[in-house]
């Protein structure tokens, strides 16, 4: 996944008392949600629980919450139900949970907008390795590129009839045909998408990969590009990735989100 | 009124009916029967045809009544001509006619009414136009008469016809009445075919009472078969489904226990693979994806799972061209295939995958040059929950279910999976697409 591979192991919340992010977390398991509060509070995080939707609203309307913690399956009203009525009102980091684990329901997730999708069984570092993560997306300071980051990580992507799709992880060409990427080009792909028209420096590159290729080096780099580009020109035309001689790659079409 | 008579129709059994057909049957031969001598009876000559038969008789009869016995037969021989072969017996007894040809009778006593005491007696071939008659003179001895009839043939035609014509029409009946009878089964038939699969539906009883109940339990024990696989599927994803709880839970429990690192990471790592095997459990009994065939490019798919192969410093190389785009789904594709390198790179340590299209079908082929599968497990190891009882498999994660997905994701698709050994060692797996390159 493209924005994990853009964070350190673990996330380390601000530190001072007050300024903690707070978490909602929604799960009908007592046990386990006694356990993943516990986690997160040991991590720093202000932690508040609901075991249902009914407990959510009335913790909501308490004080606001900075992410949300939801499990899809919920006695009475479930998650993405209660996730569709809090996206009416209310842009807040979600993060659902779920015990199906199948590709389609992570898939459905995301594309409805949620902001990550973690399937049990979870273990503390994944999870508090997820919150950081989207925290530091949409982490409030409003930062230009941190927004835009943001964006990405929820909404597909098109430029010149291609269609990248951050849920699916695919990307579809002007006539519709699916094109497979391995994880390494879709985080290329996706580093170049959130800064079109900018020279990226092969430097940054090779870091941004460096968890996705077991020799990441200038070679690897190159060779990953130029797998990228024989992607991306599969149905005719020239690839969008330039080089700029010394310095780096360029995306250099235009990018819209939808 | 329709409704009723069918209702009361589709009470008649087999049995019934073929009772009914046989009545049928009689009725109408009985009818044809009857036809046959009404027409006889009715048959005529021309009137001038008639005068002249008449008219020669009468003078045979004349002649032979005056001949003495000795010469009558030669007197008769001399009579005929090639028409009317004429013969004298001194029998008195004559053979029964079959039909008798009242008109023609009529026609030629009219004409010749002196032959009316000679008991005249007319008689028709069965299937010519011929006509044969006998007559008795004053001392009982008889004169018998045979005509040739030439120009007789569209009356013979005619006469074909109304002896055929009943058979045919019992021909038609019974194939349209038999046709009746067995439509429902071979509707039967052709829905037990689709027992147990997605496409299976509860029929609609039509037919004979027997093929209704036949059609009865029929559906009862579909719906029973329906119930059992989906209680099945339903447990299985609720295995897959209600163990993640616990499992996240223990997980939880063993990141937060004062544990040495290396138990704690064992720990860790079997339930991991617990986790693995609820996935793929739930992965082997998920229902098919519903959604469209869409364009796929089947090249940029496979060498995307050799090139991630590579990434993570496995030895896998593809052969085939840049792009071939083919119409399927991409998520059964990509996991049928991907499981197959996996395999390959799991139990073969390299993974040789190539592209290409043979007769007109687009295939995949993944070799390994690992130890292969012994022959007589070949036809095994893609069953469900079938594990190789050797120590190469022994290490391995899972239930036996990666084939068995490889083949179900496929057979979704029109595909098909063979597996073999290769020359020199080695595992190859060869998918068959339903289709050739768009």
């Amino acid at each position: 996944m493209t924005l994990r591979a853009l964070m350190p192991d673990i996330a380390a919340p601000d530190a001072v008392p007050g300024s903690a992010p707070s978490i909602l977390l929604v799960e009908d398991d007592t046990a386990l949600r006694v356990l993943t509060a516990r986690a997160l509070k040991a991590h720093g995080y202000d932690v508040r629980t609901a075991c249902s939707g009914a407990e959510m609203w009335v913790a909501l309307e308490a004080a606001p919450a900075d992410l949300l913690v939801l499990d899809i399956m919920l006695p009475g009203t479930n998650g993405i139900e209660l996730f569709r009525r809090i996206r009416k009102t209310s842009e807040v980091p979600i993060i659902f949970v779920s015990a199906r684990g199948s590709e389609e329901d992570r898939v459905l997730g995301l594309e409805l907008g949620a902001d990550d999708y973690l399937a049990k069984p979870f273990g503390t570092r994944e999870l508090i390795a997820r919150i950081g993560a989207v925290l530091r997306r949409g982490g409030g300071n409003g930062s230009e590129s941190n927004g835009g980051e943001r964006d990405l990580g929820r909404r597909d992507v098109e430029f010149d009839g291609w269609r990248l799709s951050m849920a699916r992880h695919e990307l579809t060409a002007p006539d519709g045909t699916i094109v497979d990427l391995t994880g390494a080009e879709f985080d290329l792909l996706c580093t170049f998408v959130s800064q079109p028209q900018r020279v990226i420096g092969r430097q940054r590159l090779i870091e941004l990969s460096r968890t996705r290729i077991g020799d990441s080096s200038d070679r690897s780099i190159d060779v990953l590009v130029s797998r990228l580009r024989r992607k991306l020109t599969d149905t005719g035309g020239t690839a969008p990735l330039v080089t700029v001689r010394g310095v780096g790659y360029m995306f250099n079409l235009p990018v819209t989100r939808s | 009124m329709i409704h009723r008579l069918r209702q009361w129709a589709g009470h008649i059994g087999l049995f019934g009916r073929l009772l009914a057909l046989l009545v049928l049957v009689m009725m109408v031969d009985f009818a044809a029967n009857a036809l046959i001598f009404e027409k006889a009876s009715d048959f005529a000559l021309h009137q001038e045809d008639a005068a002249r038969l008449a008219e020669r008789l009468v003078v045979a009869d004349q002649v032979l009544e005056t001949e003495p016995i000795i010469s009558r037969p030669r007197v008769a021989g001399e009579l005929s001509s090639e028409t009317l072969k004429i013969s004298w017996s001194p029998a008195r007894e004559r053979p029964i006619a079959a039909l008798t040809l009242a008109a023609l009778q009529g026609q030629i006593l009219s004409a010749q009414p002196s032959l009316a005491h000679r008991n005249l007696q007319l008689h028709l071939s069965t299937f010519s136009e011929d006509i044969g008659g006998s007559l008795t003179l004053s001392d009982g001895s008889l004169v018998s008469f045979h005509n040739h009839s030439k120009r007789a043939w569209p009356l013979k035609a005619g006469r074909l016809i109304s002896l055929v014509l009943p058979s045919l029409v019992l021909v038609g009946l019974a194939l349209v009445m038999m046709q009746a009878i067995l439509h429902p089964l071979r509707r039967l038939v052709l829905a037990t075919r689709r027992v147990g699969t997605s496409q299976s539906s509860a029929l609609e009883p039509a037919g004979p009472a027997e093929v209704r109940n036949l059609i009865h339990a029929f559906n009862a024990m579909q719906s029973r078969i329906d119930s059992l696989l989906a209680t099945g599927t339903q447990t299985m994803l609720a295995i897959g489904h209600d163990l993640r709880t616990p499992l996240a839970r223990l997980h939880l429990r063993l990141d937060e226990a004062p544990l040495d690192p290396a138990a704690r990471e064992a720990m860790q790592g079997d339930i991991g693979e617990m986790r693995d095997l609820l996935s793929s459990l739930q992965t082997f009994v998920e229902p098919r994806s519903a959604e469209p065939p869409r364009r796929i490019d089947i090249a940029a798919m496979v060498q995307t799972l050799v090139d991630n192969a590579q990434d993570q410093g496995s030895d896998a190389r593809y052969k085939g061209p840049d792009t071939m785009v083919v119409m399927g789904r991409a998520v059964p594709l990509r996991r049928a295939l991907s499981n197959l390198v996996s395999n390959a790179l799991h139990y073969g340590g390299n993974a040789e995958v190539s592209l290409s299209v043979v007769q007109n079908r687009v295939t995949v082929v993944i070799a390994d040059r690992g130890p292969g599968i012994p022959e007589e497990e070949l036809a095994h190891v893609i069953q469900p929950f079938v594990r190789l009882d050797h120590a190469r498999s022994r290490d391995t994660p899972g239930m036996g279910l990666g084939l068995a997905i490889v083949e179900k994701s496929l057979s979704g698709e029109g595909a098909t999976v063979a597996l073999a050994n290769r020359k020199g060692g080695g595992l190859v797996a060869t998918v068959t697409l339903a289709g050739g390159a768009c």
